[in-house]
């Protein structure tokens, strides 16, 4: 069952800019947590506004729970779409406590359920101690909580989280994943969230939608997503990812940095240009490898080496804190990719 | 147990489905604010049909004159208000000296003062035949030289002094909405306290100050009893001489579009000076300044100059009228009425003060939901007749009004052969009308700028979880601007209870107020007996007032006081 | 929470209704055996003869007091259902601008005529002159000697310069005066004499009171006044040291001014307003009605208080005081044209 549709969602904010949003096409099942992931302007953010019902659609289809939403001629207002949101800088309603807060959107006109409901909310999100303080009395996390459980307590069929994480420091951010994470299954919604950061994305989604320029380049499990980017742009946008020039002969895929395996089936002959993850280059010192050392970055776990080919094309590999290379070292280059990933060379360079 | 959490999405469509229209906000904003704008449209619309001859003449002989005296009275006016509001402001917020916790109230104060009472007071007692000249010549000789009071300087002194707490008030409040790290950041850069204050605060507060600024400027081009006995003619002035002299009031409301014009040209400037900025506060904690402890000369220069501008704003007009109230011929002006004329004048304060508010709320969320062409440029429209004098508004007011009654009166003799007589025309809804018509800019100004800092996301966190839009309104915005309705009805309130032309003109039968009596005796120069209604008018007015200065106080350190409002602790000012 | 916000909403109507109900029905004002007066002489001074006039006649008198041109536009705004029955305004040029406004009536009353003289009633028996408002020069009785006096035309000679003072042009009373003077000597002799008063650095003034303090001051020695205004400082001050001086006495005479009434076009109690201006013509209505403002009363029969009738008799213009109406705009226009403010 479908959850949660949407159907070649258009929207443009003026006519002369590129639309906001471009046929934009996504399915979620029930209990099914998406991440939307693009970098900023990519149009992430409308498709929230679009499900909630804050925008309208130019053309397309937003069902939820099998009721259409919007389309070109219904349009259901955000009050009666069912739908919770978590904002960014969380929007906490000042003038109220914190149970005031989680209440708000409580229909029930029974004070007791009312009532009952709000202390589950708070024991969820375990904020019981702090129902009658206000928000501005609590710390970034436990604002973030109290937002969660409003948006959370009239049983939304579907949660948008707007950058829920990006106001929080980075202990608290990680804290926050998890915490938000097992909520979020242990009450088996329904969830699209939006983000900048990819691991947050691949970290707490089943299903990530990468957004560019108001296009959905692709949409799959995070795994897929990394090691099967459909597009260049997914591929540099969720990791660290070089393009070599190759052709595929009848042994494979032939690149500076030998034969790949042509997994992809181009015909014989085709111009690819191959995507290779510095997870997967190997570094072999060599004083008569072909690969010189241009510069290495410290990361703590490990180094990104950087290695120029004898083409003048530049690749990153990374190497174990305990292997030293340094700029001017020479090295064989080897690629040993768990998965080929190739685009043709259409475009001279991306 | 998951499944059993999703709540129903029928059950609430139907409700939808039964419910009322969508998009009823922006058409009732558009609707309240066409309303408002139709007697300011009857009035420009004068200019489809111009006065030649009257024109021609006035070009001939004063329009350039009137042109450059109420350029030249706007200009001494703005910059009057700016240095004696925004340095002020400045003093009380960032500084500490002897009296500060009561100046920073009674500065406010002067705006319960009416503009042509102060005005004839200063120029009973500085003019040429007053007491302060005739003790100069007295104790210096005849031939002592003392400016001319009935000028210029004068028109401006006495408009900068009645008309600098808009200022004051919307500086204070914005130099208190800052946060003093901001402060810090321009010392720690190496900026003194007072260029960190001329770089970074003013700045800061320009659109809260230009707000300010523009009701005073538009108070001073509508005003025509301060410039009247001054002898300053401005076009104001014009509006008057030519339906009073001329008795073509044609050419009058003609020449007062050409008001609407100055306005419409400071609402631009007003515009380009704020920008693409906006003001929206999305970070919960503002610690205000720290005001700095002054001492020795400079802490009584300090208190000097705001008693200064206290003493001589309130306190020497106040002692005038109370000694004009003793002395005046025959004993003070009190006839048994006088509770009534109170009654009257408060009521009509109030209620004008809650129609004011209501409809800004209505034309200001409208304007936030819906950026639709028509309903802003009413809604700007709408705001303009602060510029205009009331008389003309008045006027404005009665030509809609005679319409709809005689209309009714016509189809009711057409159809039943009755007649429903006048219904409107002359009755309470004409004079509140004309008052929410003169006055929306102020309550209009300060809802607004309230709105401005909810941040939009409040909206759609309360939508989401089911509210609709009235709902937002009523159970997130209001209560978050709460202070600033409080200013924008006290504000309204003081302007209703002096305001004299309109209610002259438009004041049901038999419906007597402070401001009529004021007229009354005025007009027949007695001046010493009008003291008593006008002294009542100024007690009246500073009841609120006092009442605004107090839900401004200063927030504490450390509370919670942000953009978004607060729990009536710190009200919002314009 | 549709609740809380229906409840303020009631709370607010109810608290409204009666208010608004109380002021669209003014119930007096269309009572039979009553009469509504618009009225642009102040309350102060006509009260007292609306109570006596009640008190003879058990006719109630409801008015409403406003500026002149601010009473024309109400009675043009209400047309045929206009309330009031009676006018009462004050300078001629007002009565006039009435009259061909369509805003009067005529109506013929022996009484009147009899109480009256002819030149202060319309000629359309639209109004009637109900007091006289003489307008003369007056001077500093410490630096000007009444005989360096003689007419208005002749403040314009140099011995005045720096001395004159006058009231603003925006004022009726200055427009009348130029306008009757338009009327006697043309607009250009007019012109001549405005350009003369000016040349003598005319100082103007928002006020009679203003400018009879300033010449007891000292700042100015002489200027044209309504002879009230003096009364009135004189009767608080009887030392106050200026006087009257009745210009043009071998000439045209001096300039009065008249306030009056008129039956309103739509009155709807018409027998009662022509007894309510009978009643104001009378001698007893008439000694109140000017003695109230130290004016002169338009009936003959009638005395002027005894402080003003210690100034004298004179001779007044008498040219046609309504025809000032007619000519209040060329005045106006004239007045701008030298640069009389």
């Amino acid at each position: 069952m479908r959850l949660l549709c949407l159907e070649g969602l258009t929207k443009r904010f003026s006519l002369q800019d590129l639309p906001a949003l471009d046929n934009l096409s996504l399915q979620a099942g029930p209990g099914e947590i998406i991440a939307l992931l693009g970098p900023s302007g990519s149009g992430k953010t409308t498709v929230l506004r679009l499900i909630a019902g804050f925008e309208k659609p130019d053309t397309g289809v937003v069902e939820i729970g099998g009721e259409i939403m919007a389309n070109h001629k219904v349009f259901v207002p955000p009050e009666v779409r069912g739908v919770g949101m978590v904002f960014q800088e969380y929007a906490l309603f000042p003038h109220l406590t914190v149970e005031d807060n989680i209440a708000f959107g409580l229909q029930q006109p029974d004070p007791l359920t009312r009532t009952q409901r709000v202390t589950g909310m708070l024991e969820t999100v375990g904020l019981g101690p702090f129902a009658r303080r206000y928000p501005h009395e609590l710390s970034g996390g436990q604002q973030q909580r109290v937002a969660l459980a409003r948006a959370l307590a009239p049983r939304p069929s579907v949660l948008l989280l707007d950058e829920p994480f990006s106001n929080l420091d980075t202990d608290l951010m990680a804290q926050m994943h998890q915490e938000v994470y097992t909520i979020l299954r242990e009450l088996g919604t329904t969830a699209l969230f939006v983000t900048h950061d990819q691991e947050e994305a691949f970290m707490i989604a089943d299903r990530v939608g990468i957004l560019n320029q108001g296009r959905l380049e692709q949409f799959g499990g995070p795994e897929e997503i990394y090691h099967r980017p459909a597009t260049r742009f997914v591929a540099r946008f969720v990791g660290k990812a070089d393009f070599l020039p190759g052709r595929v002969t009848a042994e494979g895929i032939e690149t500076e940095v030998g034969y790949l395996p042509n997994t992809p089936k181009f015909p014989t002959g085709t111009r690819v240009e191959v995507m290779i993850r510095p997870d997967h280059i190997e570094l072999i010192p060599d004083p008569m490898g072909s690969g010189m050392v241009l510069s290495r970055q410290f990361r703590g776990q490990d180094y990104l080496v950087a290695v120029q080919l004898p083409s003048g094309a530049t690749i990153h590999s990374h190497q174990p804190s305990t292997l030293t290379f340094y700029p001017g070292h020479r090295a064989k280059v080897i690629a040993r990719p768990t998965h080929v990933v190739a685009f043709l060379a259409t475009k001279p360079w991306l | 147990m998951a499944r059993s959490h999703v709540r129903s999405i029928p059950h609430r469509l139907r409700l939808l489905r039964s419910g009322a229209p969508r998009d009823l906000w922006p058409v009732a904003a558009g609707a309240v604010a066409l309303v408002v704008a139709t007697p300011i449209l009857v009035v420009v619309s004068s200019i489809l049909t111009p006065s030649l001859e009257v024109w021609s003449h006035l070009w001939e002989t004063q329009l350039a004159e009137l042109a450059w005296n109420t350029i030249a009275l706007i200009t001494g006016v703005g910059l009057g208000v700016v240095v004696v509001g925004t340095g002020l402001a400045w003093l009380v917020t960032m500084y500490r000296f002897p009296g500060r916790g009561i100046f920073e109230w009674l500065l406010i104060l002067p705006l319960a003062m009416p503009a042509y009472v102060i005005g004839f007071v200063f120029l009973a007692l500085f003019d040429y035949a007053g007491p302060v000249q005739s003790w100069l010549r007295q104790v210096f000789g005849p031939g002592v030289w003392f400016p001319d009071f009935a000028s210029y300087g004068g028109v401006v002194l006495v408009m900068t002094l009645v008309l600098y707490p808009y200022v004051y008030l919307l500086a204070r409040a914005a130099f208190l909405e800052q946060s003093e790290t901001t402060l810090e950041a321009a010392r720690a850069l190496g900026a003194s306290r007072f260029r960190a204050f001329w770089k970074v605060m003013i700045p800061l507060a320009r659109p809260s100050i230009v707000a300010g600024v523009t009701l005073a400027l538009m108070e001073a081009l509508s005003d025509f009893g301060t410039v009247a006995i001054y002898g300053f003619d401005t076009f104001t002035v014009a509006i008057y001489r030519i339906w009073f002299g001329l008795f073509d009031r044609g050419a009058a409301t003609e020449l007062a579009s050409v008001l609407l014009f100055f306005t419409l040209t400071l609402y631009l400037l007003e515009r380009a000076l704020r920008g693409r900025a906006r003001f929206y506060q999305t970070d919960g904690k503002v610690r205000p300044p720290t005001p700095k402890r002054l001492t020795g000369w400079k802490a009584w220069t300090a208190s000097g100059a705001a008693s200064l501008v206290v003493g001589v704003a309130l306190g020497l007009p106040v002692a005038q009228l109370l000694y004009w109230t003793v002395t005046a011929l025959g004993g003070p002006d009190y006839d048994d009425r006088y509770p009534a004329f109170m009654f009257n004048t408060l009521t009509l304060g109030t209620i004008s003060a809650i129609l004011a508010v209501g409809a800004a709320v209505v034309v200001a969320y409208g304007l936030r939901l819906s950026r639709n062409r028509i309903v802003t440029t009413f809604g700007r429209i709408a705001n303009m007749g602060y510029a205009l004098p009331g008389s003309v508004i008045a006027v404005g007011v009665l030509a809609p009004l005679a319409f709809v009654d005689h209309g009714l009166d016509a189809f009711l003799q057409a159809t039943w052969g009755i007649s429903s007589g006048l219904v409107l025309t002359g009755s309470m809804v004409g004079l509140l009308f004309a008052y929410l018509v003169r006055f929306l800019a102020v309550s209009c100004q300060t809802v607004e700028a309230s709105l401005i800092k909810v941040t939009p996301s409040m909206d759609m966190a309360a939508r989401s979880l089911g509210a609709s839009k009235g709902e937002v309104l009523w159970r997130v915005h209001l209560p978050l601007i709460r202070g600033g309705l409080c200013t924008a009805a006290i504000l309204v309130f003081v302007d209703v209870i002096k305001e004299m032309p309109a209610t002259l003109l438009l004041r049901p039968f038999g419906y007597e107020t402070l401001a009529v009596r004021i007229w009354q005796l005025t007009s027949e120069s007695l001046w010493e007996a009008a003291a008593l209604p006008a002294l009542t008018i100024v007690a009246a007015g500073i009841l609120p007032v006092l009442f605004l200065a107090r839900s401004s106080a200063r927030p504490r350190v450390g509370e919670w006081d942000d953009g978004t409002g607060g729990e009536g602790k710190h009200s919002r000012m314009p | 929470m549709r609740r809380p916000t229906s409840r303020i909403i009631t709370v607010l109507a109810l608290a409204l209704t009666p208010i608004l109900v109380q002021s669209i029905y003014t119930p007096e004002a269309r009572e039979p055996g009553s009469v509504v007066v618009y009225t642009a002489r102040i309350e102060k001074l006509i009260k007292p003869m609306f109570n006596a006039f009640t008190t003879k006649t058990g006719i109630k008198v409801t008015y409403f007091t406003a500026k002149a041109p601010e009473l024309f536009e109400r009675l043009r705004a209400e047309g045929p259902h206009t309330p009031a029955d009676v006018l009462i305004t004050v300078d001629a040029g007002n009565l006039w601008i009435a009259d061909h406004a369509g805003y009067l009536q005529g109506f013929e009353s022996p009484i009147i005529e009899k109480n009256i003289p002819a030149h202060l009633r319309a000629k359309d028996n639209a109004w009637v002159g109900l007091s006289v408002r003489a307008r003369p020069i007056m001077y500093s009785t410490e630096r000007v000697k009444p005989s360096a006096l003689s007419t208005y035309e002749a403040l314009g000679d140099s011995r005045w310069r720096g001395r004159l003072c006058l009231r603003t042009s925006r004022k009726v009373y200055t427009q009348s005066l130029v306008a009757t003077m338009i009327k006697t000597l043309g607009e250009q002799q007019t012109e001549a004499v405005l350009r003369g008063w000016m040349k003598n650095q005319l100082r103007i003034f928002n006020s009679d009171t203003q400018i009879l303090k300033a010449i007891a001051a000292g700042q100015c020695d002489v200027t044209i006044a309504n002879t009230y205004y003096l009364a009135r400082l004189q009767a608080k001050d009887p030392g106050f040291p200026v006087t009257v001086f009745w210009p043009n006495q071998n000439g045209r005479g001096v300039h009065v001014n008249i306030s009056g009434a008129g039956v309103t076009k739509y009155a709807t109690h018409r027998a009662e307003a022509i007894q309510l201006i009978e009643f104001l013509s009378s001698r007893a209505a008439q000694n109140l009605y000017a003695d109230a403002n130290y004016e002169y009363p338009a009936n003959p029969a009638a005395e002027p208080d005894g402080l003003i009738a210690a100034w004298g008799s004179y001779k007044a213009d008498s040219v046609d005081v309504a025809a000032a109406g007619a000519l209040q705009a060329a005045a106006v226009k004239l007045m701008d044209r030298v640069g009389y403010k």
